[in-house]
């Protein structure tokens, strides 16, 4: 059962042809039609007058519609009968002739006014077609760059408002609910007030409703106009269907990347923290149990295991402290003057504490200079580098340091080590979080923190981090930072 | 606390150390290595009980935990410097250089980075107590065998050649001479050489050090007397034996 709305039977909205307006041109058509007779009469016959009024009938009916098209034939039968047929000016009739024309003038008039009416209004529904696939089109092109559900919603707003006059109201349903298939909203309804609600159509039920109110003044819908609605609000729900599907395809990803992160996380966590604490537990057990029955050096080496883990769990826990503040956007930079090479000296100090035996070749160009940056960061940052350049070198080569202005606008900062290299498709992954971790690199060292708190920091800054590769072999790390400069001092 | 508990100690007794910190295992860890290097060691597990101890005891230098459970390390600094000028260094995380600053600022002798070596917390310990005995009475003279720098007669030679600074090269050596092995803080560093009013101009500050170095042959990079600790301050290396 379907509900329909009471429609009034359709009047045309654009008027040449309103009912007195018709009449009107019906009586000044037969009255023009006695004057042009009245004048023409010397050169034509009577039978050629005829003519002059069967024509202002066809014109008035070819203008208006059947009512006044007879009554402008009556007018010219008359007005032709009581002017020019003898006897003049009485409606006697003496002939066959003039029944004929009465006749006549009747037919002429119910076949062009039925014939004007039928051309006035395929013209009218021609315009309303092409009124109503414009707005279509219009829709179809709102949609089409619709990104999200508002979009969509705005799209729908306005085209309803622009093409139909109409007031719109959308609910849009939980995707759970449409699951369960909400049954009340299948159906097209009206209520009171003029609301006309249509279902929003999916192929697995309903996405919501959509209501349509036209402005008080404006008539109610036409089929046309419904049949429009309708088609609108399925282009509507398909565009819904289709924002939607982007997005959960969007959220799937997101959380597929979360998970990924969060199982790295947990994996790097047991085991970069379990690693130096069985170390550490195993050294100091052996000290305590078999300390005494051993040689000096062992005791040593085991001493000096003991306190290299440990550090090792603070450098990792370090890490995971800088990623979560970077991840939770909580840097908020303080920034100072610094000297690059006092940076690279305190970085070079810090790594030497517990690495005494990696070799730095350091060159600072002179005009590197004072650069204006969170000093810790950037030496973290720095460290990190070191840190990485250090652990892939070959004892036996130096890391070189190279830093050195670009212009006026950047600091270059390059990390070069002997190392096996990055094949070129890692070179940007191994800035990822948990990237050596990911790869399965059980390395010492591998965290896959340590590049990735350093683009974060760097990042901050404005500035990038790349890995390139080192011409002879190894690898290139080159920080860039843009050179700011605070703004002028205050008094 | 009406009577300053600050004792006179001849160099050749025993310095007796105070460890504030609630960890006993730092304690135990700290205690054994302090008598090992030959001092007497105090301990306290509260910033409250720390304070009592320092009044009751007295000591020639304070081991303070910031991060205690009853007040805040800060806290406990305040209070103790409104009677007592012991030197204290405090024991602090990393990543916290403005907690850093604010601590050495607020009387703090000096810091070490928790976790820390315990080489590093010795001489940390040597040069205060050093510094502290020399206030009074030691010569005001710097000398490592390469760099020497005379504070009584304002002369510093590098190499047995003397080096010409200017009046403010000057006085930021010996401004870090005076505190060696010690950091110097930046807020420090400004007010004493420019003054109170001159606290944001850090970029002069890094231009003097600059050229400090470069008359001293000292690299930044590779710094043998002048380190910087980025966000903190200067500290400069003590090179004479047994430092």
């Amino acid at each position: 059962m379907r509900a329909m709305p009471t429609n009034a039977p359709s009047a045309p909205a654009s008027g040449a042809q309103r009912p007195a307006g018709g009449y009107v041109l019906a009586i000044a058509g037969a009255a023009l039609a006695v004057v042009v007779a009245a004048l023409t009469e010397r050169w034509l016959g009577l039978n050629d007058l005829s003519l002059v009024f069967m024509l202002a009938v066809l014109v008035v009916a070819s203008r208006t519609h059947t009512g006044p098209a007879v009554l402008t034939a009556v007018l010219c039968f008359l007005a032709y009968n009581f002017f020019f047929i003898a006897p003049r000016y009485t409606l006697y009739i003496s002939a066959w002739q003039g029944v004929v024309t009465v006749a006549l003038f009747l037919a002429a008039a119910l076949l062009a006014g039925r014939m004007a009416a039928t051309l006035a209004m395929q013209v009218q529904a021609l315009r309303v077609a092409n009124r109503h696939a414009q707005t279509r089109q219009e829709l179809a092109q709102r949609l089409a760059v619709a990104g999200d559900e508002a979009a969509v919603i705005e799209a729908a707003h306005a085209t309803f408002r622009q093409g139909l006059e109409a007031d719109v109201w959308l609910r849009l349903d939980e995707p759970a609910a449409v699951a369960n298939g909400a049954h009340d909203t299948a159906r097209e309804t009206v209520e009171e007030h003029g609301w006309w609600f249509l279902p929003l159509r999916a192929p697995h039920g309903t996405l919501g409703m959509i209501g349509l109110k036209r402005a008080t003044h404006a008539p109610r819908l036409d089929d046309a106009q419904q049949q429009l609605a309708r088609s609108m609000a399925d282009g509507i729900a398909q565009a819904l269907q289709r924002v939607r599907l982007a997005a959960q395809l969007q959220a799937e990803r997101m959380t597929s990347e979360t998970e990924r992160l969060r199982s790295a996380l947990l994996s790097s966590v047991s085991h970069d923290l379990r690693t130096p604490l069985a170390a550490i537990i195993g050294a100091a057990g052996s000290l305590d149990s078999y300390g005494d029955a051993m040689a000096a050096a062992d005791r040593r080496a085991l001493l000096a295991t003991i306190r290299e883990e440990g550090e090792r769990l603070d450098r990792y826990i370090q890490n995971l402290l800088d990623m979560t503040r970077l991840g939770h956007g909580e840097l908020t930079l303080h920034r100072d003057w610094i000297g690059v090479d006092e940076l690279i000296g305190s970085a070079i100090g810090r790594l030497q504490r517990y690495q005494p035996d990696t070799r730095f070749d350091v060159h600072v160009s002179s005009d590197a200079g004072l650069i204006w940056v969170h000093p810790a960061l950037i030496e973290q940052a720095l460290f990190n580098v070191l840190e990485n350049a250090a652990h892939f070198s070959p004892s036996d080569e130096a890391v070189v340091i190279d830093a050195r202005r670009l212009g006026n606008e950047q600091l270059h900062v390059e990390v070069r080590d002997r190392g096996p290299g990055i094949p070129e498709d890692e070179r940007r992954r191994i800035f990822d979080m948990f990237y050596s971790v990911s790869r399965g690199d059980r390395d010492r060292n591998g965290t896959g923190l340590g590049l990735a708190i350093c683009r974060g920091m760097i990042g901050a800054h404005g500035g990038d981090v790349e890995a390139l590769p080192n011409p002879g072999g190894g690898t290139i790390l080159r920080l860039t930072l843009p050179l700011i400069e605070p703004a002028p001092a205050q008094p | 606390m009406t009577h300053p508990p600050d004792q006179d100690h001849s160099p050749s007794s025993a310095a007796r150390l105070l460890v504030i910190d609630d960890e006993p295992q730092i304690r135990r860890f700290l205690d054994i290595s302090l008598r090992s290097q030959g001092y007497a060691v105090l301990q306290a597990e509260t910033g409250q009980t720390g304070l009592e101890a320092l009044a009751t005891h007295g000591a020639d230098l304070v081991i303070l935990d910031l991060g205690l459970p009853d007040m805040d390390g800060h806290a406990v600094l305040q209070s103790l410097r409104q009677w007592s000028q012991v030197p204290v260094i405090v024991l602090t995380v990393r990543a916290d250089e403005a907690g850093k600053v604010a601590a050495l600022d607020a009387g703090a002798n000096d810091y070490v980075t928790k976790p820390f070596g315990v080489q590093e917390l010795m001489a940390r310990v040597r040069a205060l107590l050093r510094s502290h005995m020399q206030a009074t009475d030691a010569p005001p003279l710097y000398d490592d065998g390469r760099l020497r720098v005379d504070l009584a007669r304002r002369e510093v030679s590098l190499a047995g050649e003397i080096v010409v600074l200017s009046r403010k090269e000057y006085a930021l050596l010996a401004l870090l001479v005076r505190h060696a092995g010690r950091v110097v803080t930046q807020p420090q560093l400004l007010r004493e050489l420019w003054g109170p009013t001159h606290q944001e101009d850090t970029h002069y500050l890094r231009i003097l050090v600059a050229k400090l170095r470069q008359k001293l042959g000292d690299d930044a990079a590779a710094p043998r007397w002048i380190a910087t600790e980025p966000g903190v301050g200067l500290r400069f290396i003590d090179g004479r034996a047994g430092f």
